[in-house]
């Protein structure tokens, strides 16, 4: 039994795996997606900016060296099972072992990919949370103008905690800053309603 | 300087230098009560070349005492961090490290001296809070100085064994205004000194 609970696989779904990912090789990726300026805000909490390749192969590389040396954060690339190209991240930026909790992001390139691989990508992503990271508490971003993301997190499990008014400035207008969290007991209730 | 730009009531904010601060900074960290209510880090001790350096690497941050107007003591800093220039947003920290001064008003004082720095000099639209449940005092003074409740981050802290809510608080420029309309030239209103 504790064999088994053990060599279930973490980093492999029905559809998608996550993988670790090298800045050098995939720098563009990342380059393309900082276009959106809500990736941008979720992954780089500064004022947005487009980044290029070459800034961003030193950045991961920085924030990879530095997630590891600290234990602090853990980046997944998700690609599909038995394709080399990273559709998509997820990511723990700030693991806060103290408190037992931690922010989390996700993201899809693809609209498409997102509305395939989500579901799956945000099942994996939360079981490790709390089975592997042993989390009390998931905490994840959202704006006011983000139905589909809003919607998605909620299905997700995730509850509206804090609502800062106005707290983002994007193409000439004011947004709400939504921010959601997720308990392990919550989600632990969610996962037997599943099984039930 | 426009020393008037800097003083309240009580209290008058002035540069933090961390040459001249970081020793008192680092004396008042004895004190583990102010170091919970302060920070989400585990409270623990450091020496004035420490609290020097993180004031010295500080970049973008705006950072001053707290200075009594009767006596000029210091008492406490606070601080403007994590600015985001685009939308116009900040997070502010307070600590009153003398305990002698804790709740009769002189923090409140402090903060508002600093949102009117915000929002006139700054030109900032919001300005973020953090705080701990148990804080209630800190609460309070935030409140009067013109932040509004946004939400709880359930049981977000551990701490005593026990697991704390942590409360999220923010005031827009238009908030403020609307006070110092209600309360005309804020800087000269009366505090309250219990709080």
């Amino acid at each position: 039994m504790e064999n088994a609970m053990i060599a279930k696989s973490l980093f492999t779904g029905q559809q998608v795996e996550f993988s670790s990912f090298d800045p050098e090789k995939e720098a563009a990726i990342f380059s393309a997606w900082t276009a959106d300026p809500i990736f941008y805000r979720r992954m780089f909490r500064k004022t947005f900016k487009p980044l290029t390749e070459s800034t961003l192969k030193k950045q991961l590389q920085e924030r990879l060296k530095e997630a590891n040396d600290k234990h602090e954060g853990v980046y997944f690339a998700v690609r599909k099972i038995d394709s080399p190209d990273m559709i998509g991240l997820v990511w723990f930026p700030w693991i806060d072992g103290q408190h037992q909790t931690s922010s989390m992001g996700l993201h899809f390139g693809k609209g498409e990919d997102f509305d395939a691989f989500a579901e799956e990508t945000m099942k994996m992503a939360l079981y490790y949370a709390f089975m592997e990271l042993s989390l009390h508490r998931v905490v994840i971003g959202a704006r006011g103008d983000e139905p589909k993301w809003l919607d998605f997190i909620e299905q997700a499990g995730f509850l509206r905690e804090v609502q800062r008014r106005e707290n983002v400035f994007s193409e000439g207008r004011y947004y709400d800053e939504y921010m959601y969290a997720l308990m392990k007991s919550e989600w632990k209730q969610k996962q037997s309603e599943v099984i039930e | 300087m426009n020393q008037k730009l800097f003083e309240g009531q009580l209290v008058r904010l002035i540069p933090l230098d961390p040459e001249k601060h970081a020793e008192k900074i680092s004396a008042w960290g004895k004190d583990s009560e102010y170091q919970r209510q302060l920070d989400i880090s585990p409270a623990a001790l450091f020496n004035t070349k420490l609290v020097q350096s993180w004031f010295e690497h500080e970049g973008d941050d705006h950072s001053f005492m707290i200075q009594t107007l009767d006596g000029d003591q210091l008492i406490g800093f606070i601080e403007l961090g994590g600015f985001d220039w685009a939308a116009g947003t900040t997070w502010v920290g307070i600590g009153i490290g003398e305990r002698d001064y804790r709740g009769k008003g002189y923090g409140t004082d402090a903060m508002k001296v600093l949102l009117h720095y915000a929002f006139t000099m700054l030109n900032l639209h919001r300005v973020n809070l953090n705080v701990f449940e148990f804080n209630r005092r800190a609460i309070r003074s935030y409140e009067k100085a013109g932040f509004k409740y946004e939400g709880t981050e359930r049981e977000r802290i551990f701490k005593e064994d026990r697991r704390w809510d942590v409360i999220d608080m923010g005031v827009l420029k238009s908030d403020w205004e609307l006070m110092q309309v209600e309360t005309p030239v804020s800087i000269e209103a009366p505090v309250e000194v219990d709080a």
